[in-house]
């Protein structure tokens, strides 16, 4: 029978430190933006911690909180913010990445792949992400563009997933 | 690649760009005691509205944040779960910052230490730092900046349900240079290009002993001031304005001055400020936190909360120690510099054994006092010293302060030197509250690299970044620096451990070894490039020390 999941505080904070980092990236992936998905992770705790759960270990346990997270997403629009149909596919492509670890593994490689990222990619991947420049401005810098700045981005993405994938292959 | 491959790797790179899954734990657990167990959560009626159940909580946390700054509360249907905080106060602790708001149309300012300015739509608004300085925002830990730094505030969220402030975060962009701040796992940096991302503090976090008491100060200040205009109104001589920092004495620190046993009369006055009995007593008990820290580290894997907390709550003992340290003007790179002074090392070490009730002797002490004359003389000719890179300068003055350690230990009795220097304590550069390590730590800038080849090719790309390399020169400059890393000894050996990774704490003599090598890059990049004076000034202050791990 399903019964509340009942742990002390302190088993809380661990409760909450094992798998906030992998809620939050998963609402992020989906499309929430930093604020919204700090909200999403609380409010899918808080339904982990209050509701009857009866507990199946931590795959089950990681795969309910998304799923919860997922549910308050997808309700915070008035329309679905994708086709429901996605979501076995958005599941896959999450599973695919963040593996057993929650993503640290992919991140950590990411984080590599970038080191060996070279030119315009790694100067358009810099701009956009860690300055947060606007792609007009990027153009400017790389006289490119705005179109041109978006393509350079998506295949810079495409190698960085290519590269990701090698790396936790050859892990 | 679908769309959804494409998304996953957008958000992971925005995660390494800075927007980073924040600690929820102490936010849920104050929800979480809010709400009756059992009972299941009301979802958020739709559209947008998230979270009722954390109003109680979130009202109890806005008690303390919305003093520092005030927030939009145009909320028509509580449909907004986060706005941009609309102000927020800036006050420089030390050095100076020059503030230009996002808003071209408004002034800019140039804000010295003491004072404070409102910066209002922080968000876009750029910080010049010529100098080493410290400067806080709001309730946010205060930062450290290095010298020629350039910040930008990207963001100042609020987040709010029902109307009420639930948490802040701050994120700001490092355009140029470096900045440091004390975070719960320990000193935290990051330099050009990266993001910091703060989280403000709760409010039973809050210190507001240091605004109350320049507050106080300020009062007396002009308290006095008023009544010397009155005087000297009534034809009455005013008396003398009363020397030395009214700070201080607003400061509840009834031990100041206590057993300084080592001076020299250049700084004396300054130090004589210094609470010695409180840092030997922190040092005496932060010693084997630390030890403890490094050892659940090695064992589990994971940086232990507890030890953690407790450490910053002893270390606001010695880092509010370090102000009165660097206005001494004690020569040395950045607050630790000044920090690991022999003279502040001999006053220190001396306090800490008196705290374990095994004071230095007559003819212990007297040994050191030569020891610390002879190598403050040294290190004044480092400081002074005719080198073209700071890094270079940190090196000489780190040589000279290892073998001041060094011989200061050799004075110890086997007792003290156990205090000193618990078991382990000596393993890792930087995890000795009597050692170089910790000038250096937070200097690190890690890349992982098992051999020259790839550091080359990493370490290239930072600094081909920061010097504003073209593509060409990045090439070239990769094999310069690999020739120049093939060649360095200590730096390729053991992989990386946890201790390493995580907490920073890089093996003995590694942080020496790969500043070393750090010199020789920059003095190959000199020799071999043809470098315009703003990448020779440049290349000069770079103080970040890429290490391979």
């Amino acid at each position: 029978m399903a019964k509340v999941l009942t742990v002390d505080p302190q088993d809380v904070s661990q409760l909450v430190h094992r798998h906030q980092a992998e809620v939050w990236r998963y609402v992020r992936f989906l499309g929430a933006n930093a604020e919204l998905a700090d909200d999403l992770v609380q409010e899918a705790f808080l339904q982990l911690l209050r509701a009857p759960y009866e507990d199946q270990g931590e795959p089950a346990r990681r795969a309910w909180l998304r799923k919860v997270a997922q549910n308050l997403y997808v309700k915070s629009f008035r329309r679905p913010p994708f086709a429901l149909v996605d979501l076995d596919r958005i599941e896959a492509v999450w599973l695919d990445y963040a593996q057993g670890d929650g993503g640290n593994e992919s991140l950590a490689a990411l984080r590599e792949c970038l080191e060996n990222l070279d030119g315009r990619a790694r100067q358009a991947v810099r701009l956009h992400y860690e300055e947060r420049r606007s792609r007009r401005e990027i153009g400017d810098r790389l006289e490119l563009g705005e179109q041109g700045v978006k393509s350079l981005l998506r295949r810079s993405r495409e190698l960085l997933k290519k590269c990701v994938e090698r790396a936790r292959r050859e892990a | 690649m679908t769309d959804w491959d494409d998304r996953i790797i957008d958000s992971a790179l925005q995660e390494v760009g800075g927007q980073q899954p924040p600690d929820l734990s102490a936010r849920i657990l104050i929800a979480l005691g809010e709400g009756a167990p059992g009972q299941l959560p009301a979802l958020p009626p739709p559209p947008r509205s998230i979270a009722g159940s954390t109003m109680l909580a979130a009202a109890f946390l806005c008690l303390g944040l919305l003093t520092a700054y005030v927030v939009s509360y145009a909320f028509d249907d509580g449909s907004r779960s986060t706005v941009e905080a609309e102000r927020v106060a800036l006050y420089v602790v030390s050095g100076q910052v020059e503030f230009v708001p996002a808003d071209a149309q408004r002034p800019g300012e140039v804000v010295a230490a003491g004072s404070a300015v409102i910066v209002r739509e922080p968000r876009g608004a750029r910080m010049f730092v010529s100098k080493d300085s410290r400067l806080q925002l709001g309730v946010f830990p205060m930062l450290r900046v290095e010298p020629a730094t350039e910040l930008e505030v990207r963001s100042m969220g609020v987040s709010m349900n029902n109307g009420v402030v639930a948490a802040t975060s701050l994120a700001i962009g490092v355009v140029v240079g470096a900045v440091t701040w004390d975070s719960l796992s320990g000193p935290e940096a990051r330099t050009s290009g990266e993001v910091v991302r703060l989280e403000a503090m709760a409010p039973d976090g809050v210190d507001y002993s240091v605004e109350n008491a320049r507050l106080m100060a300020r009062v007396q200040g002009l308290e006095e001031q008023n009544a010397r205009l009155m005087m000297m109104r009534e034809g009455v001589a005013a008396p003398a304005i009363p020397e030395g920092p009214v700070l201080a004495e607003a400061l509840d620190k009834p031990d100041v001055a206590t057993a300084m046993m080592f001076e020299d009369p250049k700084y004396a006055d300054a130090l004589s400020k210094v609470n010695w009995d409180a840092m030997g007593k922190a040092t005496l008990e932060i010693q084997p936190l630390l030890n403890e820290l490094v050892r659940i580290l090695n064992e589990d894997g994971e940086i232990s909360t507890e030890i953690a907390v407790q450490l910053e709550k002893l270390n606001v003992h010695l880092a509010g120690e370090i102000p009165t340290l660097m206005k001494a003007g004690l020569p040395g790179t950045g607050p630790n510099g000044a920090y690991t002074h022999p003279l502040v090392v001999a006053n220190t070490l001396a306090s800490t054994l008196n705290a374990a009730g095994k004071p230095l002797d007559a003819a212990q002490s007297a040994a050191l006092a030569g020891l610390v004359k002879s190598f403050t003389a040294e290190l004044d000719g480092v400081a002074a010293g005719p080198y073209e890179f700071q890094s270079e300068t940190m090196m000489h003055e780190i040589e000279a302060k290892e073998r001041f350690y060094a011989e200061m230990s050799q004075r110890l009795t086997a007792e003290q030197f156990a205090t000193i220097y618990p078991k382990g304590s000596t393993d890792f550069d930087g995890l000795s509250l009597f050692g170089t390590g910790l000038m250096t730590r937070h200097l690190l800038r890690p890349i992982k690299a098992g051999n020259a080849a790839d550091f080359a090719h990493r370490a290239g790309n930072r600094l081909a970044d920061e010097l504003g390399f073209s593509d060409a020169e990045t090439v070239r400059l990769r094999t310069v620096l690999e020739s120049v890393a093939g060649s360095s000894s200590g730096m390729w050996g053991k992989p990386s451990s946890a201790v390493e990774r995580k907490l920073k704490f890089l093996r003995a003599g590694r942080t020496k070894a790969a500043l070393r090598n750090q010199v020789a890059m920059l003095r190959a990049i000199y020799l071999q490039f043809q470098l315009t004076p703003e990448q020779q000034e440049k290349l000069s202050s770079l103080t970040g020390v890429i290490v391979p791990l």
